[in-house]
């Protein structure tokens, strides 16, 4: 499930040729990416239960039976380091903390790869003692030395993994918000009541950059290329929708947008039917500043350039003058500042 | 041996096919993963538990298991095991470690 979510994500923010990422349904992305952060922070209880369980086997004598057996141990090596890889450094993210020295995306990406295929080569290795463990006869239960017995570990790790869900699902899941004591986020906090990732001023954004001098440029492959200000895009006809802001972090927020929608402002500057759009921010650096409308996105009737949120001015650290905002996207892909418009 | 030959040499091809793409998709894209620092963590990661963490658990339950009188010790240890599972998983948040 972890694998297939963070695919999904990566195959959105990366695009491939065969395939174009759907617009609708407007909230799908922040269901796989929910499930996908959830799950992780679940399976960090789970995987150290796990260890701890298969702890012993670390000391097997002889450490190698056979030539099946080396293999089967050798490829323990990728699954271990993997596991606690992908899940150290999906967690160190949601906690926007980076003691290495990779790009997060890319590292995690090709992590979960190598995980995945070590964890092939393991559901291989142990498919027979799987299958008489399920349907074989029972073993007799070890008798306990007066500690905690199997039951009962089993119940406190079931029982931990379920307060870490319970306590973080409230991110994303609205309605279970008060119970999100240990959430990393809440999705109510922040300018104009949900949250920030990146504020201007971590993006260099200066309040001169969105002055009375701003101007957003619709280039490309257009008839009839636009420069607009502010007073321009207000005077378009405005447009009100109610979407979802889904960060890959795991948290989403639903939020009131009103604005332009860019088949507006596409159709005015010329722009083929088909066209796609690359969306610059007026940040300077950054691998996010730009964002590719491929062309259901493009298209989309709800697709916005917006100027208010929650029936106010933009904050600038949601992105004034004008950001983008458009159903089933990752956060990131959601630029801010938007400076120009280039259609393709 | 307690194993399907056939399902587990199949598993064996598939999986290091798909490690190997992982591999070679961590190599090529070198300049964003930055491998030294990723083999660091990749392998770091289970060393530190297999002779880090599990030592220092398995010490601080032989010393429960001394020290606890046998009625308490199943409940010190689930509070234990459920307490270190929690602040483990949370760590990252509370301390101000990350920009959060």
């Amino acid at each position: 499930m972890l694998f297939l979510t963070g695919l999904i994500s990566h195959v959105i923010q990366r695009p491939v040729g065969w395939l174009s990422w759907p617009s609708r349904p407007a909230g799908l992305y922040r269901v796989t990416q929910g499930v996908h952060v959830a799950t992780g922070l679940a399976s960090i209880p789970l995987l150290l239960a796990k260890l701890w369980v298969m702890y012993p086997h670390f000391w097997t004598w002889p450490p190698v039976r056979d030539i099946a057996h080396a293999v089967e141990r050798l490829s323990l090596v990728p699954l271990v380091g993997g596991s606690l890889f992908m899940l150290f450094t999906g967690l160190a993210n949601v906690g926007l903390w980076y003691p290495w020295n990779f790009f997060f995306p890319t590292g995690h990406f090709w992590g979960a790869w190598i995980t995945i295929g070590a964890l092939v080569v393991h559901i291989g290795a142990k498919l027979a003692l799987t299958r008489s463990a399920l349907f074989g006869a029972r073993d007799e239960p070890p008798t306990s030395k007066g500690g905690i017995s199997r039951r009962s570990f089993l119940s406190v790790i079931a029982g931990t993994t379920g307060l870490v869900t319970l306590t973080t699902i409230g991110q994303t899941i609205g309605p279970l918000k008060s119970l999100g004591i240990l959430a990393p986020r809440d999705p109510t906090v922040g300018p104009q009541g949900f949250p920030v990732n990146q504020s201007a001023a971590e993006a260099a954004i200066a309040r001169n950059d969105v002055g009375p001098d701003y101007r957003m440029e619709v280039t490309g492959g257009v008839t009839n290329p636009l420069v607009l200000s502010l007073e321009d895009l207000r005077g378009m006809p405005q447009h009100e929708v109610i979407l979802p802001i889904a960060c890959v972090e795991g948290w989403s927020a639903s939020v009131r947008w009103r604005g332009v929608r860019v088949i507006d402002v596409l159709a005015q500057a010329g722009a083929s039917p088909d066209a796609t759009v690359t969306v610059e921010s007026l940040q300077k650096d950054g691998i996010y500043r730009t964002s590719e409308l491929n062309s259901p996105h493009a298209h989309d009737s709800d697709t916005l350039l917006a100027l208010e949120a929650n029936c106010s001015i933009l904050d600038i650290d949601h992105g004034y003058p004008v950001r983008l905002i458009g159903p089933n996207r990752p956060g990131v892909m959601q630029t801010k500042w938007i400076a120009k418009l280039v259609v393709a | 041996m307690n194993r399907f030959p056939g399902a587990f040499w199949t598993a064996v091809v598939a999986g290091w096919a798909i490690m190997a793409f992982g591999v070679w998709g961590l190599f090529m894209d070198a300049n964003q993963t930055n491998p030294t620092s990723w083999v660091k963590w990749f392998l770091g990661g289970a060393i530190v538990h297999d002779l880090v963490v599990v030592p220092v658990v398995l010490l601080v339950g032989t010393v429960v298991a001394r020290v606890v009188p046998l009625r308490w010790r199943a409940p010190v240890q689930g509070a234990l095991i459920s307490s270190a599972l929690v602040v483990a998983t949370f760590a990252i948040f509370v301390s101000g470690a990350g920009d959060i």
